[in-house]
Parts: C-alpha cells; structure tokens; sequence
C-alpha cells in the first residue's frame, strides 16, 4: 500500500507519497524539529496515490511553492490543509481515484 | 474480472483556445516588448545586476561587422572548416528544392590589415554559389570572383576564436530548433500563408486530426504541458494517419482528463499493427475494456506506462541475466497479457502475447494482487 498525505507544515501546506506514513512523519519531525503530524492521509494502490500527487504535480502546477524554477512539494498562496483536501476529495471522486481517505 | 471503465465528467478543454498553433493570422510583436518579456525574468534581471556590481562594461567595437565582400575574398582553412562535402553541395543546389532566397550571410574571421575573410561557416553555400556562377546560371553575372556576398566578420589573429565561432555556428551553443517548432513551422505555413507544399500539407492534416480529438502537440519548453489533452511526443505525428487518428479517439473518449502520455502512441500503434495483420478488428469494446484496465489498475496510461517499465526491467534480468535496453513494444504487450489474465475473452494476435508472454510475473505486486485476488476469487 502507499500513502498520499496532507501536512500543515511551519510555513505553508505540503503533501506527498509514501510506502511508511509513520516513518515519513518522523523524516519530517526530525528536520525541522518539532512533531510533524499528517492532518490528513489516503491508502491505496501505488499506481493511484502515484497518480494522485502527479495530477497536482504536473496539471496543477500553479498551486506549487517554487523557489527560482525549483518547483517544491509544499503549496503557495495560504493553501490551508482543509482546502487541499478538499480538491483532493474532489479529484478522487471526479477521477474514480481507488484511494481511501484513512484519516 | 475486468474494471468497468467509469465515465469521468467532460470539462471544456482549455487548450482549445490556448493551442498555439490554432492562430490563422499572423501575429507581429515589436522587439520592444520581446526585451520586455526578458527584462521581467528573474534570473536575467539577477544576471544584470551581476554585471553592474562587477562593474563590467562590454566595448561596443567587439560586435561583428557586416559588408559585401568579393567572393575571391574568402578562404578556407582547412584544419578549422570540415572536408568539403561535394555530396551535400550537389543537394543543395538540386533543381527544384535550390532557392537562392535561402542563401545565409557567411561568417568570418578577418585578418586585421588584409582584405582576407577566413569563412568559420558556409564553405558548402559559398563553394556551390561560385560554382554556379562559374557554370553560367545566375543572370548576367559571369566572373564569380567579383560576385559580392553579404559577410559578417570580426577582426582577428587567433585562429582558436575562429574555431571557437565554428563550433558555435554548427550547433554549440545555439538554440537548436526543436521539432514542435518545425511541425509548427510547417503548420503555419499552410494556416496563414495558405503553403501547398506536400510536406506542410501532410503537417497540416495531422495537426487536424489531433485537434479533432481535443489533442495538442506542444513543445517540450511550453508552459501547456500537462493540461489535458497535451503531448510532447513529437514522434507521435510521423505515425500513419489512421493510427494517429485511432490514437487520439482514444485518448478523447476515455482519458481527456489527463495529458497525453507517450506510451499511447506505441501500445495503439503496436495494437493496429498487430491486429491488423492477424485480420481482426479492433471493437469498441475491447477498447473500452483495455479503458477499464487501464483507469482501474492504473489510473491511467502515465501509471501503467511507469509500471510497464518497472516490470520490463525485472523481466530482462530474470529472462537474460542482466538489464536490458527497453523495448516500446513492451507496452500493448502487458496490456493484452493482463487483459487475457482477467478473462478477456477478445482473441488476441498470438506474437502479441508471445513477445513477452512472462512479463507479468514481474509487475508491482500490489497490481499483482489485484488480478490475484480475483483469481482466488
């Protein structure tokens, strides 16, 4: 199974894939030192979750936070975590996305 | 059992009034607003300041000068320039395709004090242009020695800045023409300039035809891709109109959410092929089962594409012993592999199957257990 989550981090909202939620939020944790938590998570094949995050990766890549040309895993423009789980609820539904939403 | 493909709500295809190669008039921009453009980017407004804390100054007399020089004026040095290729100058000035409009100024390198213009590029335009003089075929002119071209030249002793201009000239460097805009070169050609020429015709009617299905070809540098609908697979369009056509109807009626990705091209390519030489036709409801694969396995063609690779890889070194170079036909391979594997029940041209016929053994093993289970079932 793989991962896509949602996370409010200490400067904007990120997201990202992962085949261990637990280890990921430790990952995150232990860079920028203070308890990361995911606010949201989804469970699924690897090909969905894949696709899932290339669909705001690369369709959607005016939501991104870029430095330079450096197009970065976190949101711009005050994305909340609620506002992108939103969009992402939507795309899941509109595009039959076999994942499911864990938490 | 086979994944039903569910229908995803048809949007309006923004492409359709973003395609940049729709426009049937000409457009002009004034070099004014093309330094604009520059001037807003940030890494040249980054570059500029870069300059100015350096303090450098560039000395306006370094840029190169332009004149009508005597074509017994020009030399060739054989250890900068490469052997001359009498084949490809015979080419150029074939009957027909030679149009003396095309001629490019010549580049040179002068020497400081003597009237010698050492040719860092166009040997072949200058050679074959005083040859034809020679033979007679340019109107009133008779001596080519006194024929004038158009030189742009810099003053210099070092040959290694004449071997440098060279290298630049041939290809280093420069901006390389990709193929989208020489697809879009000839496109335009017959949308504003109404061209007949065959080559712009056939661009044309390909263009057509993705555009009928919601499909845009767009360069690998645009802005555009990802939208939906979007390829950069240039290859795409050397395929046969039919295929072409089948290609994008496909994307179009099951995937015209999402970008073109490039597997598409091979596996319906590879597909038509097959079938065609086995004699059986290719039904709706293959397609739209092989849809169904594709949306409820993958989520799509660029997925099961990533997939097919993963498994290509696994594939050739259990088969081989060691990685094997890819093999697009790999593609339509997988997917009639697991489309037989999921009991479907469309009869498939056997060297489709044969190719590959352990391939999924080696596919991720989340997909895996998806058909599994339902074995098991």
């Amino acid at each position: 199974m793989s991962y896509f989550y949602i996370l409010p981090g200490p400067f904007r909202t990120g997201f990202g894939i992962t085949g261990d939620h637990e280890r990921r939020e430790k990952d995150y944790t232990g860079a920028w030192g203070g308890v990361a938590r995911f606010s949201y998570l989804f469970e699924g094949t690897s090909t969905h979750v894949k696709r899932l995050e290339n669909i705001i990766k690369i369709q959607n890549r005016d939501m991104l936070w870029k430095i330079d040309e450096w197009e970065t895993e976190w949101l711009d423009n005050k994305w909340t975590p609620e506002q992108l789980l939103e969009f992402v609820q939507e795309l899941v539904t509109e595009r039959h996305l076999k994942v499911t939403q864990i938490r | 059992m086979i994944p039903v493909y569910q229908d995803v709500v048809r949007k309006p295809n923004v492409m359709e009034n973003r395609n940049p190669l729709q426009q049937s008039k000409s457009r002009v921009i004034s070099l004014a607003d093309r330094m604009k453009e520059l001037q807003t980017y940030k890494g040249w407004k980054k570059l500029i300041a870069e300059y100015q804390e350096k303090g450098i100054i560039i000395d306006p007399k370094l840029r190169p000068l332009i004149k009508m020089v005597k074509l017994k004026f020009l030399f060739i040095d054989e250890d900068i320039q490469r052997a001359l290729d009498v084949k490809h100058c015979t080419n150029i000035a074939s009957i027909g395709t030679f149009d003396p409009r095309y001629l490019q100024v010549i580049y040179c390198t002068k020497l400081p004090g003597k009237e010698e213009y050492h040719a860092n590029d166009a040997q072949h335009t200058v050679t074959l242009l005083g040859a034809l003089i020679d033979a007679g075929l340019f109107a009133g002119e008779a001596d080519w020695r006194e024929i004038e071209v158009p030189v742009l030249y810099i003053e210099t002793t070092s040959k290694s800045f004449a071997r440098k201009a060279f290298a630049i000239i041939n290809g280093k460097g420069k901006k390389k023409i990709s193929a989208w805009y020489e697809h879009r070169t000839k496109v335009m050609s017959v949308r504003i300039d109404g061209s007949n020429d065959p080559d712009d015709k056939e661009a044309f009617d390909k263009q057509v035809i993705c555009e009928t299905y919601n499909c845009y070809p767009v360069d690998k540098e645009s802005d555009f891709i990802g939208l939906p609908g979007t390829f950069t697979h240039m290859q795409a369009l050397g395929l046969d109109n039919d295929i072409l056509k089948m290609a994008c109807k496909f994307h179009n009626d099951y995937f015209h959410y999402d970008e073109i990705n490039g597997s598409l091209w091979f596996m319906i390519e590879d597909l038509s092929k097959a079938f065609g030489a086995a004699k059986i036709k290719i039904t709706n409801k293959f397609l739209s089962e092989l849809a169904g694969i594709l949306q409820g396995y993958f989520a799509g063609l660029a997925q099961f594409h990533d997939a097919v690779h993963r498994a290509h890889i696994a594939w050739g070194i259990h088969t081989y012993g060691y990685k094997v170079g890819w093999q697009d036909d790999a593609i339509a391979s997988v997917l009639v592999l697991l489309y037989q594997r999921l009991g479907g029940t469309q009869r498939i041209p056997k060297p489709l199957l044969d190719r590959f016929d352990t391939i999924l053994d080696f596919v991720d093993d989340d997909i895996k257990a998806l058909y599994e289970e339902v074995e098991t079932a």
